[in-house]
């Protein structure tokens, strides 16, 4: 993928710690 | 608030953000699910002072020293992951460039300590693409910069975070919602920052190795006289569709959706839970 003609690396994906590759659903406690 | 609503809604989330008097239930929560992402900000400590933000490593310093003091207090240092470092600071354009190098201080100090941060914090709408890519600097000393690991081995870094409004999908309306939903300025404006750091240093959002949260979002101001404007299934509709948009975008982590809890004049949403997660 390329976007303004700068190609982007994608190296640290997929998941690492607690991150899946999707965004986590979570809750504001207040 | 009662642990049993937090309970309730632990099987259909992957991260938790609290602030201030949360402490024990992110803690109970932590217990029961160890690998939920727990993010806290102590609100008796908003933002630097001006002269803690332009005062170099001392400011830095006094800063973190006043941070300590409450995250101690509140007894959540060792139940977070994350902890964001200020909130919603208006601050004049010319000062992003500082508060990367500030954020760097920070980031130095806290880390000796264990403490991984999320820099930033921004209101809906802020800030300037511009000024979010001037925070490079800060980006570039966070990936080489990790504090500690995750139990699967893999290096933990700093982070950032704004606040941004949800996604609906087309055709999910309601007479008192507001004009600007999945306004891509509001809900979508972490694709304007990534294209200024594409545009200006070359490289993605989604390069930056930390974690990219959202940590307020809701479909709405968020305010408690707005508690009627969305049905469960509706809220449950905007949850979905902005974890797909967010997911499909591949530059925000996780969302903390806002608001649990009867404080303030902030809404409350425990009447939709855990139906709107489900």
């Amino acid at each position: 993928m390329t976007t303004v003609g700068i190609p982007y690396v994608d190296p640290f994906r997929p998941a690492r710690g607690p991150f899946t590759g999707s965004a986590l659903v979570g809750l504001h406690l207040t | 608030m009662p642990d049993a609503l937090i309970e309730s809604v632990l099987p259909y989330i992957g991260t938790l953000k609290g602030v201030t008097l949360t402490g024990g239930n992110l803690r109970h929560a932590k217990t029961i699910k160890p690998d939920l992402l727990v993010v806290y900000r102590d609100y008796r400590v908003e933002h630097p002072a001006d002269f803690e933000l332009l005062g170099g490593r001392g400011g830095a310093r006094q800063y973190a020293d006043r941070l300590l003091a409450v995250w101690t207090d509140a007894n959540v240092l060792d139940v977070a992951d994350y902890f964001e470092i200020m909130n919603e600071w208006k601050i004049p354009s010319s000062w992003y460039p500082r508060l990367a190098e500030f954020s760097i201080c920070l980031g130095e100090i806290l880390g000796n300590e264990g403490i991984s941060i999320l820099t930033g914090g921004f209101f809906p709408g802020m800030p300037e693409p511009e000024e979010f890519a001037a925070l490079y600097e800060y980006f570039r000393w966070a990936d080489g910069h990790p504090v500690g690991a995750w139990p699967d081995g893999s290096p933990k870094y700093h982070g950032v975070s704004f606040h941004l409004a949800g996604f609906m999908p087309p055709g999910v309306t309601s007479p008192g919602m507001i004009p600007w939903i999945n306004d891509p300025w509001i809900a979508g404006r972490y694709t304007f920052f990534d294209q200024a750091l594409r545009l200006r240093h070359g490289c993605s959002l989604r390069d930056f190795r930390g974690p990219k949260l959202a940590t307020e979002l809701y479909w709405g101001y968020g305010f408690a006289d707005e508690a009627g404007v969305w049905t469960t299934g509706q809220l449950r509709a905007g949850v979905r569709e902005t974890a797909r948009r967010l997911s499909e975008d591949g530059l925000v982590d996780g969302f903390h959706i806002w608001s649990v809890g009867q404080v303030a004049n902030w809404i409350d949403l425990s009447p939709h839970l855990p139906g709107m997660l489900s």
